[in-house]
């Protein structure tokens, strides 16, 4: 699973260069859109005394702005209401010097324009008064201070450390039976073990090299399944599930407990990135549908649907964290989340029945398979608002 | 709509604003082209090509396009199992899909996306959305109308039933059979069907899964007339007069109340889809003379084999013993031209596809048949039966498709794909 930190998203310090780019892109943009689709955008320069000067009044509907930067440091713009209480469309970020498109589409009532410059003011325009009416407005949202995902973050560091104590019983546990030889009941404890971490879902990012010595996929080390610096879960489950003897199998369970052993020391101060956290609640489970539900991830236990519902409830847990400040912004969400969770979770149930062992992703029926893709794809569709929704917009 | 029970695009198009779209831009852009853009925003110099072909094929109207409509030149079909919970889902499911073709086939400007969510289209046509002659033909399955799924046993269209296995099918082990809903994608280029089938997929999450899909490609005129087929040989020279309504109307609509139709059926057509794959490798190992007696036309000219040109009506009364024209010549057998089989004939409107190898490293090449018409046990049912055993069935090998419904047209900004099937 080191692939995963591919997905991770570009905050600020990968920022600058897409607003370069983005600079470009914006300018042709305009010319598209003025040649396609009615009128020029409103040019608005902002600097260091003024937010822009945009129009006393506008007609409610669609708006497009060309913001220029004319400061020396870079600059979010948002539209607001001209309290702040909501926040309708942004440039995320836009140098000095450089222009980008910033559109919105506005029912009647007051906003402004707000600038929030990289090196601490933050200015607002005058008024626009927006009236008439227009169909598919947008709403806007309450935009959130990155001070307030602390108390999640520190709630979901509480998680992680009550549970990491059963991952190391359970690696414990599974070390001791190969160590006695005995790889029928190893073959029955890994999976509880494995399941362990798993469930801690939105950690991996978090565990820095630990997690790829953890539940390291082979697929990109040079010799594969045969490499020699493949270690962890997956390691382990390979070695298992296509017979090798116990004393191959065990410097790898202890390599597990040393690594867990070495993970719950360093835990403490490892840093949480708290923006990490709404991203995570997303991709957790686009990583479950890339390796999990297709199968690819399985190393011949056949149990990579137990996996896929380990990180629904890690995902479970991470959303129940940010549950309130989802709720403050949409407030229907959540129960939606928390709906596409359980109705996967359920289905996942009724895969499993009554039988000891899970079916392995590639044995299911159609229907079943199906019914699971579908459930899966429309709650993903939702999760994906989450880290926008709860990107911090500090000062908008 | 309803709010979906399902999560339907939830914070889908309908809360979306309409206004020139920010995000998903294309990436790559460098100083040169800001200068560029730079240089055309100041002088009005040439607007940048966004609206593909410039056709935009109505999307409303008694029925669907993408049935009479000339074949375009790229086309995707795909099947889907629906997995709608219920009645209400499907009623949003077929509401969804009337928005997102409607909007698909109108084209403008991608509608902004909002501040909590991804990009509202992929981006993969620009920002402004050519509508590129797309036509989306929606069909429904037999299995939809079965029993314990969502009450419409009623209501299926009366010849409607799951594809048969002919006599020369090799469908024994193939996973791209049947479906619950079938949709035909057709536009003037593939990335405007790729793009339409994506956007279609996303907003429709939870609601379908897509169960088999395979592309085709019309190929331009070869030199001139019907197109050909991936057997060197012009394919769909003798299709019914689309431009007559009276030959539309007799061939391929069906009319509710009649023949044992519901009313609900009024204007909408069978779809036949069939993968047949052709096996070129053995084709061209065979001689000219030989291919020609099997199709019953000259390759070069298209002509049959006692005319001159493609256009040429083949004489069968004339030639009553098969001397110019074999008695089991595919054209021969597929339209014998006479009074009793006239009301047989169907709509053609395959495609070639070609995807691949199999395990030999042989060419898979072949033809996605399309073809529509009023009532399919009359009229494909009766020709495929008059072709079974014709000598080109060892050239050929069919290996997947379904018989759909084709739904009647959306005939009004208010009105839905499925409205009459779902009717209170």
């Amino acid at each position: 699973m080191t692939a995963r930190a591919r997905f991770r998203r570009p905050l600020l310090a990968g920022a600058l260069a897409l607003a370069v780019a983005g600079g470009a892109v914006g300018l042709t943009l305009a010319l598209d859109g003025s040649a396609a689709a009615g009128p020029a955008p409103l040019a608005v320069t902002v600097d260091k005394h003024a937010c822009g000067a945009p129009p006393a009044r506008l007609p409610a509907g669609p708006v497009d702005f060309e913001v220029r930067d004319a400061a020396t440091t870079f600059v979010s713009v948002y539209v607001t209401d001209p309290t702040g209480a909501r926040a309708y469309a942004e440039i995320r970020w836009l140098g000095p010097n450089h222009s980008l498109p910033l559109s919105a589409s506005l029912a009647a009532g007051r906003y402004a324009l707000r600038c929030v410059f990289s090196d601490g003011p933050v200015l607002t325009s005058s008024t626009v008064a927006v009236s008439g009416s227009a169909t598919d407005t947008e709403t806007g949202y309450r935009p959130m201070n990155s001070t307030e995902l602390e108390q999640p973050v520190t709630a979901y560091r509480a998680y992680v450390a009550a549970a990491l104590p059963h991952l190391l019983d359970a690696a414990r546990t599974l070390d001791a039976d190969v160590a006695r030889g005995d790889l029928a009941a190893a073959r029955t404890d890994w999976l509880p073990a494995h399941l362990a971490y798993e469930r801690l879902g939105a950690a991996y990012n978090s565990f820095g090299d630990f997690d790829g010595d953890i539940d390291g996929r082979p697929d990109g080390l040079p010799d594969g399944v045969d490499d020699h610096g493949w270690t962890g879960f997956l390691a382990i489950e390979h070695a298992l599930w296509h017979g090798a003897p116990a004393d191959r199998v065990r410097p790898l369970t202890q390599k597990l407990v040393a690594d867990v052993n070495g993970l719950i020391a360093d835990f403490p101060s490892e840093d949480i990135d708290s923006e990490d956290l709404p991203l995570r609640a997303h991709e957790i489970l686009e990583n479950a549908l890339q390796f999990q539900l297709t199968g690819q991830e399985d190393q011949g236990s056949g149990t990579t649907l137990a996996t896929l519902d380990a990180n629904a409830q890690g995902t479970q847990e991470v959303v129940s964290l940010l549950a309130p400040l989802v709720r403050e912004r949409d407030p229907g969400l959540v129960e939606t989340l928390d709906q596409g969770l359980a109705t996967l979770r359920g289905q996942l149930a009724a895969a499993h029945g009554s039988a000891a062992d899970w079916p392995a992703a590639a044995s299911l029926d159609r229907a079943t398979r199906e019914r699971l893709d579908g459930t899966l794809g429309a709650l993903l569709e939702q999760l994906a608002a989450l880290p926008n929704l709860l990107s911090p917009r500090n000062g908008a | 709509m309803s709010e979906p029970q399902l999560s339907l695009g939830r914070r889908g198009f309908l809360q979306r604003a309409t206004a020139g779209v920010v995000g998903a831009a294309a990436l790559g852009a460098t100083a040169a082209d800001t200068a560029r853009a730079a240089t055309a925003a100041t002088s009005s110099g040439p607007v940048p090509t966004t609206t593909g072909s410039g056709r935009v094929i109505a999307f409303e109207g008694p029925h669907q396009s993408g049935i009479l409509t000339p074949p375009q030149a790229a086309a995707t079909f795909v099947s889907f199992d629906v997995i709608a919970p219920d009645r209400a889902a499907l009623r949003d499911l077929f509401a969804v899909l009337t928005d997102r073709v409607r909007r698909l086939t109108a084209g403008g400007p991608a509608p902004a996306t909002d501040l909590a969510s991804a990009p509202s289209d992929s981006g993969t046509l620009g920002p402004v959305l050519p509508a590129d002659g797309l036509t989306v033909t929606v069909g429904v399955g037999a299995s939809l109308f079965d029993e314990q799924r969502y009450g419409l046993g009623a209501r299926r269209p009366a010849k409607l039933t799951a594809m048969p296995v002919f006599a020369d099918d090799d469908m024994a082990h193939s996973t791209e059979l049947h479906g619950d809903l079938s949709l035909q994608l057709c536009a003037d280029s593939r990335d405007t069907v790729a793009h339409a089938l994506r956007d279609i997929a996303k907003h429709t999450r939870g609601a379908i899964q897509a169960r088999w899909k395979i592309d085709g490609t019309h190929s331009a005129p070869r030199p001139s007339g019907a197109p050909r087929n991936h057997l060197g040989f012009k394919d769909g020279i003798a299709n019914p007069d689309t431009t007559s309504g009276a030959v539309t109307d007799a061939l391929v609509w069906t009319h509710g109340g009649r023949d044992g139709e519901p009313a609900w059926t009024e204007g909408g057509s069978y779809q036949v889809i069939r993968i047949i794959r052709m096996l070129v490798e053995f084709w061209d190992r065979v001689s000219l003379d030989e291919q020609e007696r099997m199709i019953g036309r000259r390759r070069d000219s298209g002509a049959p084999l006692d005319g001159s040109a493609e256009t040429d009506i083949p004489g069968y009364q004339a030639d009553p013993a098969g001397l110019f024209i074999p008695m089991d010549a595919h054209i021969r057998l597929a339209n014998p031209r006479t009074k009793a089989t006239a009301s047989q004939q169907i709509l053609r409107r395959g495609y070639n596809y070609e995807r691949g190898l199999d395990t030999d490293g042989n060419l898979d090449l072949g033809l996605v048949f399309c073809c529509y018409q009023q009532d399919v046990s009359r009229q494909f049912a009766a020709v495929q039966a008059r072709l079974a055993g014709e000598p080109l069935v060892d050239y050929i090998s069919p290996t997947g498709g379904g018989y759909f419904f084709a739904l009647p047209g959306v005939r009004g900004p208010h009105d839905s794909f499925a409205s009459g099937l779902l009717a209170e």
